[in-house]
Parts: structure tokens; C-alpha cells; sequence
């Protein structure tokens, strides 16, 4: 126990207590005890003074510490800073169309959070939607799911197929025009693919939205991004898509296809931009839609359709570099795995006839097919086609078993392999499955743009 | 004036507020530079806010205000100075050690502790001079001291923090419609200046006291030798309370001069609303979003011959509308300053919550300033549903505004009798005008994505703390410098890092550096040259040719003149400026002896002169008419 704890401990003060102290540089201090957020000094007191302020001050020099107050009610942090608009408020009567939303966590859930330091996901759906008013004069939220709430770096298949499950439950109802899935970003546009997949039987709008700036700032871009995901929900477009924003500004969204979008940038705010072919619509928060693709499918009711949450988590990306070592595929092949993506240099390519044949991944890449792994191939360019036929190193690869996926996207291609594979079929049948345009993760027309 | 100045020095309490831009290579917290860029911006952001919970949940009103406005922001980005942590794209970098250490010297010479630890605190700004929402800002040291000729004041605290974006244009102050207005448009070069903001304590008991003190902590800034100068470098904002009052915020009075002035009208104007209290009902009216209160009264109002009444009612898309004050009569008319009634401040309030242009009331001369008839006048009274006592209030603009724009006046005629009210203030010329409400302390909270910073021993040991401005001006006075006590005292506080390096050429005339620097420089300017084309190596150059008696004082001028044309100086001393030698000085005194004999010796010298001035040193002038 450090010194500021005891010192805390003796005159029984808690956090968000007020105390005056006095330090032996003479201050004489009133302020409230605030947690300490992650970093610094932990032997420091950190006083949030009655101008805002936070400042520390050294266990060492705190001469006298007492508590004022004790934290009442009207002290500790609201637990949610906006009151929910519950789904029985809404009444039938008001003619809007009706959605589902679900939380997943994420940015746009966060809030500071001072136990275990930053920014937490910690708001449900309820929260999420009572902030932005916008919503509730465009769409009636007719229920809210929070399955669970998790950061996108924490999210594992087991939570996709749990999301499946809860939107799939909610579309097969006439009255739901669509759902939203609020979500972190990072893996944001794996979500949204491996939705694409489970519930590509479905013909309803499915927007998946989340933020780059959290919700406790005047700049939150989230506010925008639902009310645009609203807007998407209740469309025509009867496919899965992210909706975020277009560009750095405050404008309008692009509804991209789930299976044909990327995060490609750390932190701006139009970090999701379809990858080789056009956004589905482009969204203005008011509720104005312009289609910008003319292959969207359109929405309709399906009455039969059932999710198809299977997935074989024994998939991996391999990404080829200068010198990487094909004998990785050899420890993926003794840990039983079923799939591999290999994102390929250029048009699609590892190395086959370097100086040193110590290099060359074929070898390699023929022990893995014939130990029954399914092996694509996608490209790290991310724009445009992985193509077998250019070069020989394509034709070699081709030739080895390596399934070349065109344009798909590799997170799209690990996502759409392991569903493949999780539909408990033979090697060809999912050779023809992966082949297949399931949910427009292939654009076979690159347009010029 | 005809206002009775009823100041008595107890019962005024002002603290100032200074923000100083300081003059770091990069800005707070990020790798821009920090100079205002005149470049057009190249490319351009449009942003909303939102307004948003503090960290223990509270929504602070004065954020809560701006954005019940609703408008779009355009951020223009010159390409040099603003990058994407201006544009709230990237989290900030680390807070720059150099601003740092600024501000603990200037911490250290104001007498104040400093805090062991700092953190990057969030001010929520939601009039979209930042672009994420908020301020970033950090307290750096508490307590301390300056003294003034009143006494000592006591310093509250010394903070570091993000300068806002600078504003273009706001459409809404013409009072426009705020969507078909576009965009309020800020320049993101000045955004995330490193800024030291310094609050003194309510000690200051007058406005002399306060222009004063602002004076002193300027001073002490301008010594570090680290801020930028220049207009609006520098702001001070001003807390102002009277007995009994409460504490009202003024924002943005930047002209020193006046700075005691707005002071003691702010005092004055305190206590007219606080006797005004006395008068004034609990009960006014009630508020409400309905448009209950905003009767129509168009068609009274377009019986009224004022043009802009006029015009506004043709247009069709105004009327008038007008509200009921009750028992108000003959408030509105209160003078509270000169040629301000109590009416202004209220229409002031209007003009905040709905961008109207102003309120018409019933305490002013209607038939005077907007043709409107005693008998119309009484007609709108009835139809408000005012009795004798009752005032009315009423608006020119459409609807929606007028329900917004007269809720606000009744909500502050209904505080009217609460006196004092809490609020910012805009300094606007020698008086101040509503502008918003007194932000609280929920509008902090924690920048996470910045770790906090510990001060060591170490790093306040490394600060060292400059001579004052006072202490080099002392020193200029004496020798080897003897200026004057005012060229000291000027030198100091403008040119020293110049006087102290061309000063060390050997032999100089420290005054003739002073002069140059002071006054030649400026005239010349004044004249048009451009004195930017002098450098550092051109005027030592000059200096030191000076020295060598290479030219006259009175050749100075010229010189520069030659010198801000581009032209070498050795060219421009070639072209007939070089000062004469003792020899060549003797030869013209003996010339002019042969054409006039017996000339008198002032004569003489007077001619001489007037002939020879910028290249006879009038000392050798004087020995050689003297024959020495």
C-alpha cells in the first residue's frame, strides 16, 4: 500500500469524497478525490477543483487531509447521462416505420470510465438511441438488444454468430423494416461480412454503424452515423451494410456492402470506403437516400430464411512479404488447420522461384493442400483483382490448389472461408461455395472512377 | 457624464483573466507551426456539435445553449498550419515540452506552486471554435502574487491550453436565418496555440487597479522573451462582482487602454440592476416553448413608419409579435449606463437566443424612433393584454424566432428581481453585453488521450526566470548604455533582444542603437520601405560601419532607405552619403572662409550645414569652425 492510499485509508476518504488539504508548499487545497485513469504517478492525489480542474499532488507534501462531504447522490457520476426512450413510449399510433437495434459495444457505446481507466464501452442501446433525438421522429425503435459489450478487438466468431442469431430473430418479423448494429470500429467491417454470410438468406436492411469520436464530445460523429443508419433501415436495399461517414465532413454517409468495405484509416472519421466498386447509397442525415450502385438487391420478406451461423474457427490470413518463411504454412498445417488465406503480393502472388530455394513456398504450399487445407489467395493492394493467369507465379500457385478469390477483400475471404468451411461441407463444395457470389463479395465489372 | 459615479472601493471585486499566445515552434499538441498563415486555405471542413454530458453526468448550460443553436461549422485549413489533429481526425501528441516550459518560468516568477502532477482536462466549447467540442487545457500552478501600486493581488492559477480556431464570418450576427445563413467559418491556423492563461484572485478594487495589474502580468510575459506579440496575442477577460451581486464573466477586452473603463462601467451597471431588483416582480410572465407568448401584432406594427419595420412586415415572411411583462412598466427604461436601459440588456438577451436584431419596448419613445402612433401604442398594449403596470416587448421576425427570442426576454425579466445575474459578458467598446450563460465546472473533463504529466524537482530546476522588463530598463539607464529613463523603458519592453546584440559591437553609441531601433526604423517603415528586408547581418553591418565613423547620424535615414531597396550599404555609402573626414570638414570651412571673409562663426556653421548636412558631423564641424 502506497502512501496516498494510507493517507486516504486514515481519514476514511473515497473516491469523489470532497477533502481540504494543505501541503507543505502551502497550498491549501478543496476538491473532490478522483480515480486515477491508467498512467502517472500513483503516489500523487488527484483533485478535481471546484474550476474543473484535475492536478495531482505528491503524497509527500500533503500535511493535512480531511474529508468536507462525504460523496452524496447528487456527486457520483450519473450512471447513464441520458434517460432511455423506452420502446413502450412510442406509440403504435405515430405511423413511423418500425427497427431493431443492437449494441455491441464499441466507441459509440463508450463513456470515461474511471475503474479501469479511458474510455469503456459501457452504454446499452436505450442510451445510444435516447441521444440522438433525430431517431425518434424518423423511426420507431421497437427493441433493443445488448447482447453483450465488447471493444472490435475482442470480438470473436462466437459473438458474430450470437449477433446473427438476435437480428435474424428480429427480421422475420413483417412489422421490422431493418436493424442496426452498433459496433466498434475496428472490426467493424469483419462483423459485417460474417453477417453478410449467416444471414444471406435474409432480404432486409441490416446497418452496422459505429464511431471514430466517443459520444462524450461535442464532435461526436456517431450522431450522424445513425441517423443515416436510421434512414438505411427503413430503405429498400435489402442488404447488409456499414454506414458511416463519407468524407471528413459532417455531410452524409456512404452505405457500403458489408462484404465490399474496409477500415483504411486509424481515426478519421470516413475511415469506411468501399473497396472496388461503388458505395450502395449515399445517406444525408435527414433522411435523403441516392442509390449509387445499380446491382443492390432489393429488399423483401423472407419467410423461410434461417441463419447459417456455422463457422470453422481453424482459418488463418498468412501475409506474404520480402523473406517471410513459407514454413509458417507448416505450423498451420500441425495445429489441424482448415483454411488459409494468403494475402499475396500484387496480383496475387508468394514467392516460387527465388535465389535461395529455401524461399520458394510451393513446396510448402502443396504439403498444406494435400494435408487437406483449403488454401486462397487474396492480394495485400487491397484495391483491384487477384488474378492466377498473368504471371507464372499465379499459374504455378493455381496449379498447386491455391483457389485465387479475385477481388474479395482478405478480411472478407478469412471470414467467408471459415463460414464456408463451417457449413460442414466436402473440399469442392466449398471450393464452389467460395467460387460462388454469396453476398456481392465479388464485383466481376471494375468501373472506371 | 451624467452618471453618478458612486464607486466606493470596497465593494468592487475583479480578477483578470490573461491568455498569451506564447511564440513555440510547434503548436500544444501537434507538429504545425504557430504563425497565422495569409495563405487562402486550401481545403475546407464542415462540421455540427453536440451538446454533451460533463464527467459527472451534468450538462453544463453555457454548452447546452450554444448548441440549442443547431448550426454548421466551416473550418478552412491553410496548408501549413492545421493538420488532423486540428480537425479532430487524429488524437494529439504529447503536450509540447516547450510550451511547458514557459509556462512553469512563467509560473515561477509569479510565486506559484506547482502542481506534482498535470492533466490534459477537456473544456467543452461548443460555439465551434474548436473543432472536436472542447478545449484542451491544463493546470500547471496554483497561488502567488504580483504587486501594484494598490496593493498586492493574489494569482489563482497559472494554466496552459489550446488557442481557438479564429473566426471569418458568422452569418448569424447579422442576424440572419440560421440555416439559410451557411456556415459560422473558422481558420484553423491559430487553433491549438499553445496559450499560459493566468487568473489573478478577486483582489482588484478598481478598474485602475485592474489596467494596471493586466499591464504587469503583460510585462512579465513579454520578458520571457518567449510570446507572440502583436494584436490579439494577447486578451485578458475580466470576473467582475458587487457587494452582494454575483460573479459575471467578460469575455474579449483586448485594448488595454480601456481596460478600466469596462471595468467600472461593468460596476456601474451591477449596481443599477441590483437597485433595479427592489422594484422588480417575482412574477413576469411564464416561459414556454408554446407560442403562447408571442402574440401577433402585425397588424399594428405595419402602421409603423420606421422603414425597417416596414420592409420586414412587407416581405411577408416577418411580422410582429409582442409579449406581456408584467408590473414591468417603467423598467425597461431604467438607465443603467448612458444610452443603456435596462431594454438593451434585454434585447441583448433576444438577440443571444434568436439571432433577432433587437426587441421594441414599451418604455421607449415609440413615436420618435419607430413611428409607431400613442393610440398604436395602445392598441398593441391591449392587444399583449397589458394592464397599466404591465410593460410589453415585442420582436420584428418570424414566428418561430419571435417565440424563441421572447422567452428569453422573460426569462431574464423574471430574474430581474433576483438582481446580478450570473452570466458572460462581451466587451464591446468601454461597455459589456450579454453573450451567453456563466459556464460551470462540468464543463471539464478528462483528455484521455494524453498522459498526464509529472513535474520533477528536476524540470523546475532547469527553469530559469528572466530579468523583468523593469529590472533591464534599469539596467539601460546606466552605463555603458545611459539612455534615458523612456528610451530604457521602451527598449526594454520592445527591442531588447535586438539592443542586446548590437550593443556588444565595439565602441558603439548605445543611443544611436536605441534611436535606430525605436524611432528611424519606424519612420522609415511609415515612409513605405520595407524595413522586412533588413536582416540581423545587414543592420550589424550597419551598425558597426557607424562605429567606424563610416557615415553621419543624419545619414542614417537614407542609408535604410537604400538598404530596405535592396541596395548594399557599401553602395549606398558610395552614392555620396560617406561622412567627411576631419581633413575634408577643415578644407570646407577654409573654402567657405575665402568666399565670405569674416563670416561669422555661427553663420558659418549654419551654412555649412544646411549644404553638407547628411555627410558633416556636426562635432567636427564644430572643431574645425573653431580651429581645432
Amino acid at each position: 500500500m502506497n502512501k496516498l492510499s494510507k493517507l486516504l485509508e486514515k481519514v476514511n476518504a473515497d473516491e469523489l469524497d470532497r477533502v481540504a488539504v494543505s501541503t507543505s508548499d502551502g497550498l491549501k487545497l478543496e476538491g473532490l478525490v478522483m480515480p486515477r485513469i491508467e498512467y502517472g504517478d500513483t503516489d500523487c492525489l488527484i483533485l478535481k477543483m471546484d474550476s474543473g480542474y484535475n492536478a495531482g499532488f505528491a503524497a509527500d507534501k500533503i500535511k493535512e487531509i480531511k474529508v468536507v462531504s462525504k460523496a452524496g447522490e447528487k456527486k457520483t457520476p450519473a450512471k447513464k447521462p441520458v434517460t432511455a426512450r423506452k420502446p413502450e413510449d412510442a406509440s403504435d399510433e405515430n405511423g413511423l416505420p418500425k427497427i431493431s437495434m443492437i449494441a455491441t459495444g464499441g466507441t459509440i457505446a463508450s463513456v470515461i470510465d474511471y475503474a479501469t481507466g479511458g474510455v469503456q464501452g459501457k452504454l446499452d442501446a436505450e442510451d445510444i438511441a435516447a441521444a440522438i433525438p433525430e431517431l425518434s421522429n424518423r423511426v420507431q425503435i421497437s427493441s433493443f438488444h445488448s447482447p453483450f459489450r465488447v471493444f472490435s478487438e475482442d470480438m470473436t466468431f462466437r459473438e458474430w454468430q450470437k449477433i446473427s442469431e438476435t437480428v435474424s430473430k428480429e427480421l422475420v418479423s413483417e412489422e421490422i423494416r431493418g436493424a442496426i448494429v452498433t459496433h466498434g470500429t475496428d472490426t467493424l467491417h469483419f462483423t459485417a461480412a460474417a453477417l453478410s454470410f449467416m444471414l444471406s438468406g435474409y432480404r432486409k436492411p441490416v446497418a452496422f454503424v459505429g464511431a471514430q469520436r466517443s459520444p462524450d464530445r461535442g464532435s461526436f460523429d456517431g450522431r450522424m452515423n445513425l441517423a443515416c443508419a436510421a434512414a438505411y433501415a427503413t430503405s429498400d436495399i435489402g442488404e447488409k451494410a456499414v454506414v458511416m461517414h463519407a468524407t471528413t465532413n459532417d455531410d452524409h454517409c456512404f452505405a457500403s456492402r458489408g462484404t465490399k468495405v474496409r477500415k483504411l484509416h486509424s481515426s478519421r472519421r470516413d475511415a469506411f470506403q468501399p473497396v472496388n466498386e461503388p458505395a450502395l447509397a449515399k445517406i444525408w442525415p435527414d433522411g435523403k437516400m441516392e442509390r449509387t450502385s445499380a446491382n443492390a438487391v432489393a429488399r423483401e420478406e423472407t419467410p423461410g430464411a434461417r441463419p447459417l451461423t456455422g463457422f470453422e474457427p481453424k482459418v488463418a490470413i498468412v501475409k506474404m512479404y520480402p523473406s517471410s518463411d513459407p514454413e509458417i504454412l507448416d505450423f498451420y498445417k500441425g495445429k489441424k488447420y482448415r483454411g488459409l488465406v494468403i494475402e499475396g503480393t500484387g496480383l496475387g502472388h508468394v514467392s516460387t522461384s527465388p535465389l535461395r530455394k529455401e524461399d520458394c513456398w510451393l513446396p510448402a504450399i502443396k504439403r498444406a493442400v494435400d494435408s487437406g487445407l483449403h488454401v486462397c489467395m487474396t492480394t495485400q493492394c487491397i484495391n483491384g483483382k487477384a488474378n492466377p493467369y498473368v504471371y507464372s507465379a499465379g499459374r504455378l500457385l493455381s496449379q498447386a490448389g491455391v483457389q485465387y478469390l479475385s477481388d474479395m477483400l482478405t478480411e472478407t475471404a478469412y471470414v467467408k472461408l471459415g463460414w464456408a468451411l463451417g457449413q460442414k461441407k466436402g473440399a469442392s463444395e466449398v471450393s464452389e461455395l467460395m467460387a460462388r457470389n454469396v453476398a456481392g463479395e465479388y464485383n466481376n465489372r471494375h468501373e472506371y472512377y | 457624464m451624467a452618471i453618478v459615479h458612486r464607486t466606493s472601493s470596497t465593494e468592487l471585486k475583479c480578477g483578470i483573466e490573461i491568455h498569451q499566445r506564447l511564440a513555440t515552434k510547434h503548436k500544444l499538441f501537434c507538429n504545425c507551426r504557430t504563425v497565422l498563415d495569409e495563405a487562402p486555405a486550401k481545403n475546407t471542413v464542415r462540421r455540427r456539435l453536440a451538446a454533451v454530458s460533463g464527467e459527472l453526468g451534468v450538462l453544463d448550460p453555457a454548452a447546452k445553449f450554444e448548441a440549442q443553436r443547431k448550426r454548421e461549422f466551416a473550418y478552412l485549413l491553410p496548408e501549413n498550419s492545421a493538420c488532423l489533429v486540428d480537425t479532430d481526425e487524429e488524437p494529439p501528441s504529447k503536450l509540447n515540452p516547450e510550451a511547458l516550459e514557459t509556462a512553469l518560468q512563467v509560473a515561477k516568477m509569479l510565486h506559484s506552486t506547482v502542481v506534482d502532477e498535470m492533466f490534459v482536462m477537456r473544456k467543452t466549447v461548443v460555439d465551434g471554435s474548436a473543432v472536436s467540442g472542447f478545449q484542451r487545457t491544463a493546470l500547471v500552478a496554483l497561488g502567488g502574487y504580483i504587486e501594484t501600486s494598490f496593493g498586492k493581488v493574489g494569482i489563482q492559477t497559472v494554466c496552459i491550453e489550446e488557442e481557438s480556431s479564429g473566426i471569418v464570418s458568422n452569418p448569424d450576427s447579422k442576424g440572419a436565418d440560421a440555416k439559410a445563413a451557411g456556415p459560422i467559418t473558422y481558420r484553423l491556423d491559430r487553433l491549438g496555440i499553445p496559450l499560459v492563461e493566468i487568473a489573478t484572485d478577486p483582489d482588484i478594487k478598481s478598474g485602475a487597479q485592474a489596467k494596471e495589474a493586466a499591464l504587469k502580468i503583460g510585462t512579465m510575459l513579454r520578458s520571457t522573451g518567449k510570446v507572440q506579440r502583436g494584436i490579439g496575442t494577447i486578451r485578458q477577460d475580466l470576473n467582475v462582482s458587487v457587494l452582494g451581486g454575483n460573479r459575471v464573466e467578460v469575455k474579449g477586452a483586448q485594448e488595454l487602454d480601456v481596460l478600466d473603463k469596462i471595468v467600472d462601467n461593468e460596476a456601474r451597471r451591477q449596481r443599477v440592476v441590483a437597485e433595479l431588483a427592489q422594484k422588480a416582480p417575482k412574477k413576469v410572465g411564464a416561459t414556454s416553448d408554446s407560442a403562447a407568448n408571442a402574440v401577433d401584432v402585425t397588424a399594428l406594427f405595419s402602421k409603423a413608419t420606421a422603414p425597417f419595420i416596414q420592409k420586414a412586415i412587407a416581405s411577408k415572411t416577418a411580422g410582429a409579435f409582442a409579449t406581456k411583462l408584467s408590473g414591468f412598466a417603467g423598467l425597461l427604461g431604467i438607465e443603467l449606463l448612458e444610452n443603456h436601459r435596462f431594454g438593451t440588456e434585454l434585447s441583448a438577451y433576444a438577440k443571444a437566443a434568436a439571432g433577432v436584431g433587437g426587441i421594441i419596448h414599451s418604455d421607449e419613445d415609440l413615436v420618435a424612433k419607430y413611428g409607431i402612433t400613442k393610440e398604436t401604442a395602445a392598441d398593441i398594449a391591449k392587444t399583449a393584454g397589458c394592464k397599466k403596470e404591465d410593460a410589453w416587448v415585442a420582436v420584428v421576425t418570424d414566428k418561430a424566432k419571435a417565440t424563441r427570442a421572447l422567452d428569453a426576454v422573460i426569462a431574464r425579466a423574471n430574474a430581474a428581481h433576483e438582481g446580478v445575474v450570473k452570466e458572460t459578458r462581451k466587451a464591446v467598446g468601454e461597455k459589456t453585453e450579454y453573450m451567453r450563460p456563466l459556464p460551470g465546472s462540468a464543463r471539464m473533463y478528462p483528455e484521455t488521450d494524453v498522459p498526464p504529466v509529472a513535474v520533477t524537482q528536476e524540470m523546475l530546476d532547469c527553469v530559469e526566470t528572466p530579468k523583468t522588463l523593469e529590472e533591464k530598463a534599469g539596467e539601460y539607464q546606466k552605463k555603458p548604455f545611459s539612455l534615458s529613463a523612456e528610451m530604457a523603458a521602451r527598449i526594454a519592453r520592445d527591442y531588447s533582444e535586438q539592443f542586446d546584440i548590437y550593443t556588444q559591437i565595439k565602441s558603439i553609441d548605445a543611443n544611436f542603437v536605441a534611436t535606430t531601433l525605436a524611432e528611424t526604423l519606424t519612420a522609415v517603415r511609415r515612409k513605405g520601405a520595407d524595413t522586412g528586408r533588413l536582416s540581423q547581418a545587414t543592420l550589424a553591418e550597419f551598425f558597426e560601419l557607424y562605429s567606424q565613423k563610416k557615415f553621419t547620424k543624419a545619414a542614417a535615414v537614407p542609408i535604410i532607405e537604400g538598404l530596405c531597396a535592396g541596395k548594399g550599404i557599401e553602395n549606398a555609402l558610395g552614392s555620396g552619403l560617406a561622412r567627411l573626414s576631419k581633413k575634408q570638414v577643415a578644407e570646407l570651412v577654409a573654402k567657405k572662409r575665402k568666399e565670405k571673409p569674416g563670416i561669422a562663426a555661427n553663420a558659418l556653421f549654419g551654412e555649412i550645414i544646411r549644404d553638407f548636412r547628411l555627410v558633416v558631423d556636426p562635432a567636427d564641424l564644430s572643431a574645425a569652425v573653431e580651429g581645432k
